[in-house]
């Protein structure tokens, strides 16, 4: 009898590069395609708009050269998707790569390493405002002639999902350096490319934080030695539930703003953080109904491209009119789909997925898809910074603003005390009628291990079935994709006796993949 | 030299997670408040009649059911905490006062609250969030933090003073006890102490982990005691260091850096005297709660404060240490797993000896040091390498 | 009618390069090749490695 090909058979053996992309039947090939040219559209303007810049950059950065490895990651995030999900991850992806090679436009003109001396660049810096990158820019929208750059978001967070390798030759300097080996490895990545003075040299002022979480905190500090700018810290309080703390985390933002004032010597414009709130709160509005269609049977826009684009939108491009234009358009795709109740992938679980996701596994939720059936309908990662903010007054809106913050990405749920990651998983669970839990065990995360046994024993009392993985977030030496593929696959056998969806996706080599 | 007065009975102390005097105290009323970092004002937690115990698990062996818990990578002494909660030693505690400053304490108490470990039926809780940096709206944040939490329950459910009085009478005590630790630190500066690393560091652990009022009397004897003290004939020691890190309650470090001949002159880590024995000077002009805050968070050494300010008090303090104690090099220790320290350690570990010019050694250890062929190894290594570095400045030997 | 032969041809010549290049992939295999040379490169630069 002739084997029954399956995803695997188009890859390429260790560096799973696909023989020839998916074909997803007429209409969704060709649609993916005309994406596919967007895409290529957008990266080539990107490049021929500063092209001796962009190559400097490509040959200075090591970085650098991960954003050339872009479409293969989209690819990669559509892996398995027809209908609504190819359409919404393809418009969301493509959406973020020309925010994303704008903002690299920008930070590279300002790049003293690339333009050393250069007036222009250095006019350009006076403009530039720095913020650790798990603090939301949506307060740079206050300073509407500056730009507010994630610092390390293009150098290491956007890099360390494009292209698993990335953060290993930084965490290498990092530990050759003499930090340990058991911290988390985003900090150790950040602080791998200060040693290696590989952060551009931009900007007029930073402010750092205590976001999201203790390494963060201590790899701060490493970085400013090197970074060298004027710093203020942002103390984004942890106990974000307490109302006792509200009062401080507005104060700080004032301090915050009043900080940002002297260093730009730009006034902070009320009206545009208003305008900017307001369309922050119809972008959250859309994913509120995002997640009443992923609650159906038929859930249109679950998985890597969902989670993405809200981390994205969330810290990144909170206000941005042209995001949330590209919400709506999504919307439109899902609603049709739902309308016209159709459903074309094969769901045969529908899974909360629970814990931080692993950067180097991106695609993780494609591949519990298309192997065993398991649809991801519901995220931790994806749920941040849900609260609507009253624009009314200027006190609303800051107190607004420091929810936004203290529920920021891996902040809403793994602060705030234990009940905030635990009970909202029962309710998750029950809310978008999940049949298993997914948890991720990211082992250098020690805030959320150390309550490790609660999670076991809480699904164990529940009688809901969990399966635990491990990853270390962005250091695919330590665990690999193989290895997080395995522990499903060991779940999904043993434990669901089940047989998977595409045989050919339960083992196979991809160490090598980007 | 003599056997210190009190000495066997002290480390006899530090052999239970709730001493014999805690549990004196706990019989004649008093409301036991466990708390573990700096950032919780020890001497708030010891007005009227409640009393701090500063947790520790001596003895500790298998960290299994912690494992299973808590994970692997979590600090050896998180772990220790909860195993020696799961296993019952913690009983005695009425309340047990945390920060969400350090993500691995806080999920010990998290831990122990959700699966019932205290079986006392009037246990309770407190959970502060802090600043880390030192501002006005911080200190509000922090003073405010420690009423809701700490004092507020303790006043309502166990009927503690937390009057302004309360406290002052708090810190006059507490102020008496580091009046006698600031004396006997003066003793370490001498050339050749009165006093032994060990012995010191014994000192320090009995008066964070006993009831102030119950270990006083005991302390006062002992300073008697060495204010009359000979030092040995010979001076011993081959090296003076300053040490700074992460928490350390386990007094064989010490222990291990006599064996190496190494003179703990100044301890600056968590469970040591700098900061945590220096009196607190208060004043009639402002409330005292306030005034007391402020005291911890500008004396708080924890790298977890961001500031500028904080971390070059942190390097500055260090250097102000090696001088004011005649030290010649520093250890910084970590315990294993603790992201904090982890990176100060190695930073810091780069900072002080390239940017002061002081000799610096950087090691991690496990929570319980006990035999630890590494450690002493390498303390072995370093007072050799501060030996012939004193040779080279034409110092000589000691 | 001429505009609209050039717009033909142009639309087919387009589609003629970038068809192939979708469907076998050719933009993530050319990057492929590219990466080992750029890796030695970032290898091979001056480093000042300090905090």
């Amino acid at each position: 009898m002739k084997k029954k090909r399956g995803a695997a058979d188009n890859l390429n053996d260790k560096t799973a590069i696909q023989k020839h992309r998916e074909w997803r039947g007429g209409r969704d090939t060709a649609y993916d395609y005309l994406q596919w040219c967007r895409l290529w559209g957008i990266l080539i303007k990107w490049a021929a708009s500063h092209p001796v810049q962009n190559v400097k950059a490509l040959f200075r950065y090591r970085w650098m050269f991960t954003y050339l490895t872009v479409p293969s990651f989209f690819d990669r995030v559509c892996e398995g998707h027809r209908g609504a999900a190819l359409r919404g991850a393809r418009n969301n992806l493509n959406y973020l790569a020309s925010d994303v090679t704008k903002t690299l436009t920008t930070i590279f003109s300002a790049d003293m390493h690339l333009h050393p001396g250069s007036k222009k660049a250095e006019e350009l810096n006076r403009k530039i405002i720095c913020v650790d990158e798990l603090l939301p820019n949506l307060l740079g929208k206050g300073f509407p002639d500056c730009k507010m750059i994630l610092f390390q978001e293009y150098p290491m967070y956007l890099p360390s999902l494009i292209n698993q390798h990335s953060p290993v030759h930084y965490i290498e300097q990092s530990e050759l350096y003499g930090l340990p080996a058991d911290v988390c490895p985003l900090p150790s990545f950040e602080a791998g490319l200060a040693i290696e003075d590989d952060f551009p040299k931009i900007g007029c002022c930073m402010l750092t934080s205590n976001m999201p979480c203790d390494g963060s905190i201590m790899t701060t500090m490493l970085q400013e030695r090197r970074i060298g700018l004027p710093s203020q810290v942002l103390n984004v309080p942890l106990r974000w539930k307490d109302e006792e703390v509200q009062g401080y985390a507005v104060e700080e933002i004032k301090s915050a703003i009043s900080f940002l004032e002297e260093h730009t010597g730009c006034r902070f414009d009320w009206d545009a953080l208003k305008e900017a709130c307001e369309v922050w709160n119809r972008q959250n509005e859309c994913k509120f109904e995002k997640w009443d269609y992923n609650r159906t049977d038929i859930p249109p826009h679950t998985g890597s491209s969902a989670w993405l684009y809200r981390i994205f939108e969330h810290q990144a491009v909170a206000g941005e009119p042209l995001a949330l234009k590209n919400d709506l358009k999504v919307n439109k795709i899902l609603r049709r789909q739902v309308a016209a109740g159709k459903c074309p992938k094969t769901i045969r679980h529908r899974a909360i997925i629970w814990n931080t996701p692993c950067n180097n596994y991106a695609n993780f939720n494609n591949w519990l898809l298309n192997c065993w059936g398991i649809d991801s309908v519901c995220e931790m990662i994806d749920i941040h910074g849900t609260d609507l903010i009253d624009t009314s007054t200027h006190e609303s809106m800051l107190r607004g603003l420091a929810d936004h913050y203290q529920t920021a990405t891996m902040r809403a749920h793994t602060k705030g005390g234990n009940e905030v990651i635990l009970d909202a998983l029962w309710e998750k669970y029950e809310e978008y009628n999940a049949d298993m839990i997914i948890m991720f065990d990211q082992i250098s995360c020690k805030g959320v291990s150390a309550i490790n046994g609660l999670f076991e024993e809480g699904a164990m009392k529940r009688g809901i079935p969990m399966v635990r993985v491990r990853q270390d977030l962005m250091d695919p030496t330590s665990i690999s994709r193989r290895e997080m593929r395995n522990d499903i696959n060991i779940f999904m056998q043993n434990v669901m006796n089940e047989e998977p969806v595409d045989a050919s996706l339960v083992e196979f080599d991809d160490d090598q993949s980007w | 030299m003599k056997d210190l007065k009190h000495i066997h009975f002290y480390e006899n102390l530090l052999e239970q997670t709730g001493n014999d005097l805690v549990l004196q105290e706990k019989e004649a009323g008093g409301v036991a408040v466990g708390y573990t970092c700096y950032y919780i004002p020890e001497v708030l937690l010891n007005c009227g009649k409640a009393f701090s115990v500063r947790l520790r698990a001596p003895n500790t062996g298998s960290l299994d059911i912690s494992q299973y818990y808590m994970s692997s990578f979590i600090c050896g002494y998180t772990r220790a905490l909860f195993e020696r909660a799961f296993e019952g030693g913690m009983n005695y505690l009425d309340f047990y006062a945390s920060s969400d400053t350090c993500q691995q304490m806080v999920r010990v108490v998290e831990n122990i609250r959700d699966l019932g470990l205290i079986s006392n039926p009037d246990f309770g809780w407190g959970i502060i969030d802090a600043p880390l940096k030192v501002t006005p709206h911080g200190l509000r944040l922090y003073a405010d933090q420690i009423t809701e939490h700490i004092l507020k329950p303790l006043s309502e459910k166990y009927g503690v003073d937390i009057s302004d009085e309360a406290i002052r009478a708090a810190v006059n005590e507490h102020n008496e006890m580091c009046a006698i630790f600031e004396e006997i630190s003066e003793l370490r500066k001498e050339e050749n102490p009165r006093i032994t690393p060990r012995e010191f560091h014994i000192l320090s652990l009995v008066s964070y982990a006993s009831p102030t009022s119950r270990i006083l009397p005991y302390l006062r004897e002992t300073l008697e005691d060495l204010r009359t003290r000979e030092a040995d004939a010979q001076n011993r020691w081959r090296a003076r260091v300053v040490v700074v890190g992460s928490e350390l309650d386990d007094y064989d470090f010490s222990e291990i850096m006599e064996n190496a001949r190494c003179y703990v002159a100044a301890d600056r880590y968590c469970f040591g005297s700098i900061p945590g024995r220096q009196q607190i000077e208060l004043n009639d002009d402002e409330p005292v709660l306030d005034q007391v805050c402020r005291f911890y968070l500008e004396t708080n050494q924890c790298p977890r404060f961001m500031s500028q300010a904080k971390i070059m008090q942190r390097r500055e303090t260090i250097r102000d240490l090696v001088r004011e104690y005649n030290a010649e090099g520093i250890v910084i220790e970590q315990a294993k797993f603790c992201d904090f320290w982890g990176y100060e350690r190695t930073l810091n570990a780069q900072v002080m000896q390239q940017e002061y010019g002081i000799p610096t050694l950087g090691i991690d250890r496990e929570y319980v040091v006990r035999g630890s062929g590494q450690l002493a190894t390498r303390m072995q290594a370093f007072v050799e390498s501060l030996e012939i570095k004193r040779l080279q400045k034409g110092g000589g030997e000691k | 009618m001429k505009v609209i032969k050039v717009m033909l041809a142009v639309t087919a010549a387009f589609l003629a390069v970038t068809v192939p290049v979708y469907w076998f992939n050719l933009d993530t295999k050319l990057v492929k090749l590219l990466e080992k040379p750029m890796m030695k490169h970032y290898d091979s630069m001056p480093r000042d490695n300090r905090l």
